[in-house]
């Protein structure tokens, strides 16, 4: 299990990132998660509407995990939200 | 983004779809009551609960048609089918309605609320789909406005033909419960068959850019109520329905006691009307040019004048007529382009949320329309009753005149200026090209 902190660039998941973001980590066999801890809330990362339920503004931090076989390559993700 | 300009014959096939609906829905409203009290024979009072009952019932089944427009997917497409399905079961409904077979007092009053509740469920599962259908048929918004244009038209058209023809025709075939029924028979056959055109000359063509399957309702719940363009919109219905209707009720009590001519009322309804179709015929290069929201300004501005050249002098006929006629046309805009800003903030939900959900936008807008109509004739009975107003009598009290000149002058202006508060929120026409060039995009990815 993998996990990184990041900080959201924008007001919530405008959808063309979300789109990015889902895609790319469709791509993984890993469980990919998006955890907000002030909220309370777990978002799946492959699935575009998990991604845009979660509003959060410019500046959130939020918590990606990965756990899988291949989450060495996955933590690539990570990168999206520089 | 698709700039697909329709064909004529497209938007006056969409169009005709609304006049089905009034053929039989406006017949029903200005008629049913008539009907069920002097040819049937109810009591004025079952009457009265029979229509408050379906009205409750009636807001409930609009957004269950729409849940289920949103999970419709038939090789016709979403909403299309429905028109299919049901045109034929809606000309039947009508000609149930007003057919009353001998079954002894409480057998009719038991078959008055079958058939009223049953056309309740046909009409909502036609006109939900047919509203959405504007929101599929094409995502240009001006386009869109045309469309509404078409509908409005071909609506006033059908209000207006079976507001002065029902009668004539009901006597010619000789009155009674046979004429009635003869009446709707026609009615029947021409709604059917024009629902079948909408059908057969429409087409839609806008599918979801981000998730193509279908969304449990209490996501698409949750997310409608992200949509703040959405929101805004019920609210400016609301607000625009609660006008027009409590101007609609105040007009007989306008004419009978401030301008002490009864007569005069259907005067102050057709200077209404005539106004609205030129206005709507004249309406679209402003549209094109301005954009609905600042036309839809431009039109509660005019409203706000028309209500004050009343106040020169309420009394005058002349200055009524002027007032009435400018007022009319200050609701042209709003007329036109409602329905298409409500088609429009589909997109913007799906830009926002992922969740492309037309029939809970429409049919959950149309309970807002609902809610304003139903709230604005109950204002008119409660100014009234606040002003003391007691029915009948040769003079009114003055407060009871105050209730009603407020009601026909001051509350259309504070209205108008609530709306105007709404669309200065309201910046959804300028932000629309690049949502759709995203969710195009999105799509594409």
């Amino acid at each position: 299990m993998k996990a990184m902190k990041i900080t959201m660039l924008t007001d919530g998941f405008p959808v063309l990132f979300a789109k990015q973001l889902s895609q790319a980590a469709a791509a993984y066999t890993s469980e990919i998660r998006i955890i907000w801890e002030e909220r309370n809330i777990i978002s799946d990362v492959k699935s575009i509407l998990g991604l845009m339920a979660l509003e959060t503004k410019k500046g959130t931090i939020l918590t990606l995990t990965i756990d899988g076989s291949d989450e060495e390559q996955a933590i690539e993700l990570g990168k999206l939200f520089e | 983004m698709e700039q697909t300009k329709l064909k004529f014959s497209e938007k006056l096939g969409y169009g005709v779809g609304d006049m089905a609906s009034n053929l039989i829905w406006t017949s029903a409203a200005t008629f049913l009551t008539f009907f069920y009290t002097d040819i049937v024979g109810f009591s004025a009072a079952a009457v009265g609960t029979l229509l408050l009952i379906a009205r409750f019932f009636d807001a409930f089944v609009d957004i269950g048609v729409g849940v289920l427009v949103d999970k419709t997917r038939s090789k016709h497409g979403k909403a299309r089918p429905w028109l299919l399905w049901l045109a034929i079961p809606f000309g039947i409904s009508g000609v149930l309605l007003f057919s009353a077979p001998d079954l002894g007092p409480t057998g009719s009053l038991i078959y008055a609320y079958v058939t009223y509740l049953l056309i309740n469920i046909i009409y909502s599962g036609a006109n939900v789909p047919y509203g959405v259908l504007n929101s599929l048929i094409t995502q240009d918004p001006y386009e869109r406005s045309l469309l509404n244009i078409f509908r409005m038209v071909m609506a006033i058209f059908g209000a207006v033909a079976v507001s002065t023809l029902t009668v004539p025709i009901v006597n010619g075939f000789g009155g009674g419960k046979h004429g009635w029924t003869m009446t709707f028979m026609i009615y029947g056959v021409l709604a059917a068959v024009l629902f079948l055109i909408t059908f057969r000359t429409t087409k839609e063509r806008v599918k979801p850019s981000v998730v193509q399957n279908v969304v449990p309702l209490r996501r698409s719940l949750k997310a409608l109520f992200r949509n703040k363009y959405w929101a805004m919109l019920v609210a400016f219905m609301m607000l625009s329905f609660i006008m027009s209707s409590v101007n609609t009720a105040v007009n007989i009590y306008y004419a009978q006691y401030i301008l002490e001519d009864v007569n005069l009322m259907s005067v102050l309804s057709i200077i209404s009307f005539i106004p609205m179709l030129i206005g709507l015929l004249l309406i679209a290069p402003i549209i094109k040019k301005f954009g609905k929201r600042n036309s839809a300004i431009i039109g509660l501005v005019i409203t706000i004048v028309g209500a004050l050249i009343t106040m020169i002098d309420p009394t005058n006929l002349t200055i009524v007529i002027i007032a009435s006629v400018t007022k009319s046309l200050g609701g042209v805009p709003l007329a036109a382009t409602m329905f298409a800003m409500l088609a429009d903030t589909v997109e913007y939900g799906e830009w926002k949320t992922g969740m492309r959900t037309e029939g809970l936008v429409y049919s959950a807008g149309s309970f807002g329309s609902k809610a304003g109509s139903g709230l604005g004739a109950a204002i008119v009975g409660w100014m009234l009753a606040f002003g003391g107003y007691v029915g009948g009598q040769e003079h009114i009290s003055e407060s009871a005149r105050s209730s009603i000149l407020f009601m026909y002058i001051y509350l259309p202006i504070i209205i108008s200026a609530l709306m105007v508060v709404i669309l200065y929120f309201y910046k959804l026409d300028k932000q629309f090209p690049q949502i759709v060039k995203e969710l195009e995009e999105a799509k594409n990815m």
